[in-house]
C-alpha cells in the first residue's frame, strides 16, 4: 500500500498553546511521520514556530502577516482560548481593553469561520494532493469541511473533547454544540480519544457508533528537572511534609472543588500534608474562598500560571498527583506524572482510566474514597513504591507511536 | 497433550512396569474470608473486616452461596452418583477450615453433601492449614497450630484424620516433607514441575531427600490443566475435550507411568469452567471412559502412596507452587506491598498471641489467608490479567489498602505500635 498523504488541520501548536490540544497534535504529527505517513499540518494564522520535522502551512500565508508577539497580542491570544468560559472571556476582554487594546478581537466563532473561509481561498490543486483530511476538534471542523467540499476526500474528525466535557454538567453552548455536530456528521470517520468520549459522541450527537474509532492518546515524557523556584516546596518535603498536587485548569470540568473537599477529610487524619493547586481558571477565586471557608487554606498553595518546566518540577516534588475531573475525555496529566515517577489517583470519569491499571481510581464525587486513597499513599511507602515502579513502566508504554499506527490503519481503510 | 507423556519412554525402560496407570484425582476446595472495602476512617471504629453485606464481590456470604449453587452442590451430586455407579471410582479432596466455617454458618445443606461423599469411605481428605496460609514459610509454630486446628475441624465434621498433606497453593519445599514425615503423614503432594523433574515423569511415586518412608506425589500439570484451564478454550487444538479423548491420553501413559495425578481446584467444576462449557458432562463420563480399559483404575492419594514403590529421590530445595508459568511464590510475594504485608503480619505474631483474645487472634489468622496477598499481585495487570478473574477488588492497590487498613485496626486493638 502506498504511503498516504494527510492534510491535518490544527488550531494551536507548541510552544504557542493554551490547552493540551497543541501538544497532542504535535505528538500525533511526529508519530505519523515516523510511521511513514506524509503529514502536512495547517494552522489558522502565522506563528513563529520551531518545528523542523513536520511541514507546517499557515492558512493566512498569503495575507503576509508578520508574527510579532507583543504584550497585546498575547492578551488577544488569551482571549481566544477555546477552553475558557464566558465569564472568563469577559474578564480577559477587560484586561485586554485596559492594556490599551484598540481593536475588538473577532469572537472565537468568527475565528473558526474565518479559518474555514481561508481554506476555501486555497487552490484546489494544492488541496488535491492529499488523500485524507484530518481535523482536530470543533475549532478546525469548518476548515476540514471546507477542504472536504473542495476535494471530496475522506474527512476524519478527531474529538479530543466535547462541549459536554467542558461544561462539567452545566448548560452546553448551543453554537459550539452545533458546530461539533456538523463536523461529526460531515465526517466520513470519527476518532475519539477514549471509549468515554465515544459514548458521548454516540449518545449526545447521534453518531453511528460503527463510524467511530477509539485511539487513546500517547505520552511524551519530559525530563526531571527541579527549577530553582521550587526550593520552598523542597524544604517542606525535607521536613517530612507530604505534597499532593492538582495540575490543570481551575474550572468546573476539572473537579478542583472535589479535590478541596477530599483534602479537608485528609487533614482531619493527617496534618502534615500540603495541597498544591497549579494552574489558572475561572474558578480560582471560588476555590480559594472554599479553602478559607473550610479552614484549610494554610494547607493550600496556589501557583497560578505554570510552564512545562514548572510542571515537571512539581511532578518530581509531589508525593501524589490527583486528577479529580468531572468529565475528562482523556487526561494527559496522570501519564506525565507516572512517567516522572509520581503515583496518581484518577477519576473514573476519565479516558485515561481506560488505559492505565497501575493507578488508583475513584469516582470524582466520592471525596471520602479520594481521601482514603490519598491517606493510603501517604501512609504506606510500599504502596507508593509499587504504584511508582509499575506506573512508570506502564506510562512509558503508552506512546503516540501506538496511536499513529492505529490512525495509519484507519487512513488505509477509508481512502 | 499426549506427546509430553511419551518423551520419557526410553529412559524408563529399565523399570519393571506391569501396572496400567491409576488416576489420583484430588480436588482442592477453599474460599477465603475476603476483606470488605475498609477505609482509613474505619480504623479504630469498625472491627468487622469480613462482613461486607453489599452487592460487591467482597460479600463472602453472597459469593459462597453463588459457588454452592454453581459448583459445590451440582458437583457433589454428580460425584455421589459416580461413586454409586462405579465401585472402582474413588478420589481425594481437601476443604480449608475457613471454607468449612463459612459452610457451617451459611450453607449447612451443602456441607451435608460433602459429608455424604466422605461417608462413602471412598473419598479421602487431605491435611492442610485451617486458614489456607503460607505460614510454613514464615512461622513454624503458627503453621503447626493451624494444621492442628484443621485436623480438629475435620475430625469434628467428618470423623477423619488426614494421612497425606497438601500445603496452601501446593507451596512445597524439601523441609515440608521432612516436617510431614515427623508428624505422621504417609505422603505429601507437590507440583510436577519439569525444571525439577528433568527427564523424570510425574507419573511415578517419589521420595523427598533425607526422609525414610514418606512418599511424594507430583501433579501431572499438563493433564490436570487440560481440564482445569484449557477445557473451555476454543483456541486450544484439542478443544473440545471429551471424556473418551481424555481416557485415550490416560491409556497412553501405559508402560510409561503408574499414576496420573490430577490435582486441581474443586471450583474447576461449575465456577472456573461454567456448566455451559460441558464440564459436568465431561466429569459424568470420565470414570466410565477410563474404566473401559480394564487395567485402569482410580486411587485416593493414600492408596497411591501405598500401591507404588518410590522410583527416585526428588530434590526441591526451593519453593515450588502450582501457580503461573514460574511455579514460584511471586504471585503472593512478588511486589513490595505483598512482602511488607506478610512480614508485618508475622512480625506481630507474639504480641497478638499474648493478648489471648480469641476473636482478635482469629481475625489475625484470617488475614493470613494467602488470597489477600494474591489479590495484591501486580505481575499481570499490564496485559493478560489472569489474576483479575479471581480478585474481588478493582485493582491490586485497592486490595492492599483495605488489607493494610484492617491490619492497622487489628494492631490498634492489640495495642501494638
Amino acid at each position: 500500500m502506498s504511503a498516504k498523504k494527510v492534510l491535518m488541520f490544527g488550531w494551536e501548536y507548541p510552544p504557542h498553546h493554551s490547552g493540551g490540544l497543541g501538544v497532542a497534535c504535535k505528538g500525533i504529527a511526529h508519530a505519523l511521520i515516523d510511521n511513514d505517513v506524509h503529514v502536512c499540518f495547517m494552522l489558522p494564522k502565522t506563528l513563529a514556530l520551531n518545528e523542523v520535522k513536520v511541514p507546517i502551512v499557515f492558512a493566512d500565508k498569503h495575507l503576509n502577516q508578520a508574527p510579532v508577539a507583543t504584550h497585546l497580542e498575547i492578551l488577544a491570544r488569551e482571549l481566544q482560548n477555546p477552553y475558557i468560559s464566558s465569564v472568563e472571556y469577559e474578564k480577559r476582554l477587560t484586561i485586554f481593553m485596559n492594556a490599551g487594546g484598540k481593536i475588538i478581537p473577532r469572537s472565537l466563532f468568527e475565528q473558526v469561520d474565518y479559518y474555514g473561509a481561508l481554506v476555501s481561498t486555497l487552490s484546489k490543486k494544492e488541496l488535491d494532493q492529499y488523500d485524507v483530511i484530518h481535523a482536530h476538534d470543533w475549532l478546525c471542523f469548518k476548515a476540514g469541511i471546507a477542504a472536504k467540499k473542495m476535494t471530496d476526500k475522506p474527512f476524519v474528525a478527531h474529538i479530543h473533547a466535547t462541549e459536554f466535557d467542558r461544561c462539567g454538567g452545566n448548560t452546553v453552548n448551543q453554537d459550539v454544540y452545533n458546530r461539533e455536530r456538523e463536523g461529526m456528521h460531515t465526517a466520513d470517520h470519527i476518532i475519539t480519544v477514549s471509549e468515554l468520549t465515544k459514548r458521548t459522541v454516540v449518545e449526545h450527537y447521534g453518531v453511528d457508533p460503527s463510524k467511530v474509532t477509539v485511539v487513546h492518546n500517547g505520552n511524551e515524557s519530559q525530563p526531571h528537572v527541579v527549577s530553582e523556584k521550587y526550593t520552598a516546596l523542597a524544604k517542606l518535603k525535607q521536613h517530612g511534609k507530604k505534597i499532593v498536587l492538582f495540575a490543570g485548569r481551575i474550572t468546573i470540568q476539572k473537579g478542583v472543588d472535589y479535590f478541596v473537599h477530599a483534602a479537608r477529610k485528609v487533614l482531619e487524619y493527617e496534618k502534615g500534608v500540603y495541597f498544591l493547586v497549579a494552574g489558572t481558571g475561572d474558578m480560582e477565586d471560588q476555590i480559594k474562598t472554599l479553602t478559607r471557608d473550610l479552614g484549610i487554606s494554610e494547607h493550600f498553595l496556589f501557583t497560578g500560571y505554570y510552564t512545562l518546566q514548572d510542571q515537571t518540577s512539581m511532578y518530581t516534588l509531589a508525593d501524589l498527583v490527583v486528577m479529580p475531573s468531572v468529565s475528562e475525555p482523556f487526561g494527559i496529566i496522570p501519564l506525565e506524572a507516572m512517567s516522572n515517577g509520581t503515583p496518581v489517583i484518577v477519576s473514573k470519569q476519565s479516558g485515561v482510566a481506560e488505559v492505565i491499571t497501575h493507578a488508583l481510581k475513584v469516582d470524582f464525587w466520592d471525596t471520602d474514597e479520594m481521601a482514603n486513597q490519598i491517606l493510603a499513599v501517604i501512609h504506606h511507602p510500599v504502596l507508593r513504591e509499587t504504584l511508582t515502579k509499575e506506573g512508570f513502566t506502564q506510562a512509558k508504554g503508552i506512546t503516540w507511536d501506538k496511536a499513529a499506527k492505529k490512525m495509519k490503519l484507519l487512513y488505509q481503510t477509508i481512502s | 497433550m499426549g506427546q509430553s507423556s511419551q518423551k520419557n519412554e526410553t529412559s524408563l525402560s529399565n523399570h519393571q512396569l506391569n501396572v496400567m496407570p491409576s488416576i489420583a484425582l484430588y480436588l482442592k476446595t477453599h474460599q477465603p474470608f475476603r476483606i470488605k472495602h475498609y477505609r482509613a476512617f474505619d480504623v479504630g471504629y469498625d472491627h468487622e473486616y469480613f462482613n461486607d453485606q453489599s452487592d460487591k464481590n467482597t460479600n463472602n456470604v453472597k459469593i459462597l452461596k453463588k459457588i454452592c449453587e454453581k459448583s459445590y452442590k451440582p458437583t457433589n451430586k454428580l460425584l455421589l452418583e459416580l461413586l454409586k455407579k462405579h465401585p472402582e471410582f474413588t478420589f481425594s479432596i481437601s476443604l480449608s477450615g475457613v471454607l468449612l466455617e463459612q459452610l457451617e454458618a451459611h450453607a449447612p445443606a451443602t456441607l451435608e453433601t460433602f459429608k455424604k461423599l466422605v461417608d462413602t469411605g471412598r473419598v479421602e481428605i487431605l491435611g492442610e492449614t485451617y486458614y489456607h496460609s503460607l505460614s510454613f514459610y514464615y512461622s513454624l509454630s503458627e503453621f503447626e497450630i493451624q494444621v492442628k486446628l484443621q485436623n480438629k475441624i475435620l475430625k469434628r465434621l467428618f470423623g477423619v484424620t488426614p494421612k497425606v498433606f497438601s500445603n496452601t497453593e501446593l507451596a512445597y519445599r524439601n523441609d515440608l516433607a521432612l516436617w510431614a514425615e515427623n508428624n505422621g503423614y504417609k505422603g505429601v503432594i507437590a507440583e510436577g514441575w519439569d525444571p525439577v523433574l528433568g527427564w523424570r515423569s510425574p507419573n511415578f511415586v517419589y521420595q523427598p531427600p533425607h526422609t525414610k518412608k514418606i512418599k511424594l506425589l507430583l501433579k501431572n500439570y499438563r493433564m490436570s490443566d487440560d481440564i482445569a484451564f484449557r477445557f473451555s478454550n476454543k483456541e486450544w487444538s484439542e478443544w473440545p475435550l471429551t471424556a473418551d479423548k481424555f481416557a485415550h491420553w490416560v491409556n497412553a501413559v501405559n508402560g510409561n507411568g503408574e499414576t496420573v495425578n490430577l490435582f486441581m481446584d474443586y471450583e474447576t467444576f461449575g465456577e472456573h469452567q461454567w456448566e455451559s462449557t460441558g464440564i459436568f458432562d465431561f466429569l459424568r463420563h470420565m470414570p466410565k471412559e477410563i474404566l473401559k480399559n480394564k487395567d485402569n483404575g482410580f486411587k485416593t492419594v493414600s492408596e497411591t502412596c501405598k500401591a507404588y514403590n518410590v522410583k527416585d529421590v526428588v530434590d526441591m530445595p526451593h519453593i515450588v507452587t502450582w501457580a503461573d508459568t514460574e511455579r514460584d511464590l511471586t504471585a503472593w510475594t512478588g511486589n513490595s506491598m505483598q512482602q511488607s504485608s506478610l512480614s508485618e503480619l508475622y512480625r506481630i505474631e507474639n504480641q497478638i498471641l499474648a493478648t489471648k483474645d480469641k476473636v482478635l487472634i482469629d481475625d489475625w489468622r484470617k488475614l493470613q489467608t494467602s488470597d489477600h496477598v494474591y489479590y495484591m499481585c501486580t505481575k499481570w495487570s499490564a496485559d493478560g490479567d489472569v489474576h483479575k478473574y479471581f480478585s474481588p477488588y478493582d485493582s491490586p492497590y485497592e486490595a492492599f489498602i483495605s488489607f493494610t487498613n484492617a491490619l492497622s485496626d487489628l494492631k490498634l486493638r492489640a495495642k501494638i505500635t
